[in-house]
């Protein structure tokens, strides 16, 4: 078993004794398995997949099909693995054999229906808020991956760069970006882009689109190291950046730095969110701040790449020690069009601590 | 979560078409007494709602609501400002922009007056989605139309067929890198694959690899460097507009070009058929069959139903230890004698 597995079960195990619990059982799938990846060390590639783990190290996996099974196997030599057709009849069967054992299951907004806790005919709570506990906390060996991804980021945006030129096709930069990551060993990247001018409303995946000089290019990049992601976020612009493009990506700068002023351990993702949103409002752009326009100033990060807290003026919930998150106060500009600045960071007891060293200013394909 | 190129072809995918598929579909629904049908989508499941509607989700989830007449519509949990990207991506008229699905759908269900009212693997649905739905629309009688959607999606039309055979020549390519050349193959080459199925314009490329045959006959998510040995094999998994095809290969660094010639000769011949599936000098494995019958881009199946895309994966055995390939077919009228893609 590797360290970060390691120090995962460790973590795991005592949160489980602590509260009486013998059995969790978590659910992932191809987009989002944070939760299922902290018990079992599996990151599901295609379809959903259930993970049930014993308090005494058992661990059973079903999954869709003989070819994720497969790659189940191979993952985790350790494990059970049951390639089935119908995931909620097979984890209703095992369940059954489980007898009296206290059983939780996470996360509530995955599970399906047939497994649901009201339409289970067995007794299980929700242990949605304690695995929540453990993923937003970074261990050692979480932190030290979590940094060797924010270098991938870094290293990745030097790629986009240099391969963002008049005529490329969205399509082909996104080409450029995953053959890079790929080669680098990052098993996972989300990325969006967006590419024009003022008429840019948002990012979204690669189409067509070829880039012109004077575009505004923005991208979040999201490469994956043992499983942990970071992100990146700019706005490049091809050629000269114009006055209005400057003067318009300094709101996003101050914003940017506005809720790092903050970022300490025990403050909450509210605070943090009011800080950037604050700069829009003193420019005069507080619109530019809502859900029309915009959706989070900012996310978790870990094992899913968008997960617990969201950064907005309406979470409650506080940013403990070693937690990572990134601040990015992205969004639309009514001048210059939409435009992202963003940077992980690792929360500490003072401050935070980022590992990007990309300049976080608008960059330009001029030099 | 690699998403590449997302955009839609109306010469490639034309209207009249995703509109024939939704007709069809209502016969069953009529067949079956439906008042609507919900099909669900998200990042691993999109393949009904694509199916129907070309959309496929960068990210979230939504559920397409498809009434016995006029326009379906499509509620997602994606905010407003996405829904311009939707409309140029997809063929779709009304679109629901909702962080609460459950509740959304309740309220068009309940203003449609339909009560009986089937879902596509009801079971596998996000229960907080479900639970929403019943406890705004305590009427719903919730049906299972898992078997409904699989009897209607099985036969190929054209424009299914002319992009999965799009889908399987990028693969050909892109795994023509993977062969052993001059020098010994390495985990670099993995990188060419996938910049040359992204730049052919596909919409994701899945890579697994087994790099030693020899030890360990499986295929594996590739997630990190790895060295390949003399014996190894790749499985691309590739979309293109929605539709998937799986390609596998096995290579033997050592091999002399004809030989390797002569199996790959019988390897092509042989997918079409489980009645040929002799490798020479092999004892054969197991046969898997995939297909696209749900929500799910590709999952396992029995038998091929008459005309079906089908992704067949095969295992060989010799002393040199196991040989793998995977290949895309068109299953014939009588569901065998099918012919590659």
């Amino acid at each position: 078993m590797n360290v970060i597995h390691r120090e995962r079960q460790e973590r795991l195990f005592a949160a489980m004794a602590d509260e009486g619990v013998d059995v969790v059982m978590s659910w992932g799938n191809a987009w989002q398995c944070d939760y299922l990846r902290y018990v079992s060390d599996y990151s599901v590639l295609e379809g959903d997949a259930i993970a049930v783990i014993l308090i005494d190290g058992d661990l059973h996996l079903i999954v869709e099909g003989e070819t994720e099974a497969g790659r189940a196997r191979a993952k985790c030599p350790g494990a059970t693995v049951e390639a089935a057709d119908d995931l909620v009849e097979a984890a209703r069967r095992y369940l059954a054999k489980l007898g009296n054992r206290q059983i939780v299951t996470a996360p509530r907004t995955l599970l399906p229906y047939g497994l649901a806790p009201e339409n289970l005919d067995r007794a299980a709570a929700d242990g949605t808020d304690l695995l929540d506990r453990l993923l937003m906390t970074k261990s050692p060996a979480e932190i030290d991956a979590m940094r060797r991804a924010t270098e991938m980021a870094d290293a990745g945006y030097q790629v986009f760069r240099d391969a963002a030129k008049p005529g490329v096709a969205e399509f082909e930069l996104v080409a450029e970006i995953e053959g890079y990551f790929r080669e680098a060993g990052s098993p996972e990247n989300f990325m969006i882009l967006g590419s024009g001018g003022q008429e840019v409303r948002g990012m979204h995946p690669a189409g067509e689109r070829r880039l012109r000089e004077g575009d505004l290019v923005t991208t979040e990049l999201s490469p994956c190291v043992d499983g942990y992601f970071s992100q990146i976020c700019r706005t490049l612009v091809i050629g000269e950046p114009s006055r209005v493009q400057q003067d318009a990506f300094q709101v996003y700068i101050d914003a940017m730095n506005a809720g790092f002023s903050v970022l300490k351990a025990g403050v909450t993702a509210s605070e943090v969110a009011k800080a950037e949103n604050d700069v829009f409002r003193d420019y005069g752009l507080e619109e530019y701040t809502t859900s029309e326009y915009t959706r989070v100033r900012g996310h978790g990060l870990g094992l899913f790449l968008d997960t617990k807290p969201h950064i907005l003026e309406d979470v409650d919930i506080v940013l403990e020690e070693d937690a990572f998150c990134i601040v990015h106060p992205n969004t639309y500009h009514p001048v210059a069009g939409y435009m992202v600045l963003g940077d992980a960071a690792l929360v500490t007891k003072d401050g935070y601590r980022t590992f990007s060293s990309t300049p976080a200013e608008l960059l330009s394909t001029a030099g | 979560m690699r998403r590449g190129l997302l955009s839609w072809s109306e010469t490639e995918v034309p209207p009249a078409v995703l509109e024939d598929r939704l007709a069809r579909l209502r016969g069953h629904m009529a067949n079956e007494g439906l008042d609507a049908l919900l099909v669900y989508t998200n990042f691993p499941r999109p393949a009904a709602v694509s199916y129907l509607t070309h959309f496929v989700p960068y990210w979230s989830q939504g559920m397409l609501i498809v009434p016995p007449d006029g326009a379906p519509v499509l509620a997602v949990s994606l905010s407003k400002r996405v829904s311009n990207w939707i409309r140029e991506t997809a063929h779709v008229s009304e679109i629901i922009n909702t962080p609460n699905l459950g509740k959304e759908l309740a309220a068009n269900l309940k203003s449609g007056g339909h009560i009986r009212v089937g879902a596509v693997e009801l079971n596998r649905l996000p229960g907080a989605v479900i639970n929403g739905l019943e406890a705004e629309y305590p009427d719903i009688e919730l049906i299972d139309s898992t078997a409904l959607y699989q009897d209607f999606r099985a036969t190929a039309d054209e424009t299914e067929i002319a992009l999965s055979r799009r889908a399987a020549e990028i693969a050909r390519t892109a795994l023509a890198l993977a062969r052993p050349g001059g020098a010994p193959v390495q985990a670099d080459i993995l990188s060419a694959i996938e910049r040359s199925a992204r730049m052919a314009g596909c919409e994701e490329i899945l890579i697994d690899v087994a790099e030693d045959l020899a030890a360990d006959g499986r295929f594996r998510r590739l997630d990190g460097p790895t060295t390949f040995r003399d014996r190894y094999a790749v499985r691309l998994s590739v979309a293109y507009k929605g539709h998937w095809v799986r390609l596998a290969r096995s290579f033997d660094q050592r091999w002399p070009e004809d030989r390797a010639k002569e199996l790959e000769a019988h390897i092509a011949s042989a997918a079409g058929s489980a009645d040929t599936s002799g490798l020479p000098g092999f004892s054969t494995g197991p046969i898997g069959l995939e297909a696209c019958i749900g929500t799910l881009p590709l999952q396992s199946i029995i038998k091929p139903a008459a005309g079906q895309v089908v992704s067949v994966n095969r295992t060989w055995h010799d002393e040199g230890g196991a040989w793998l390939a995977s290949d895309p077919v068109l299953a014939g009228p009588d569901g065998k004698n099918a012919r590659p893609l």
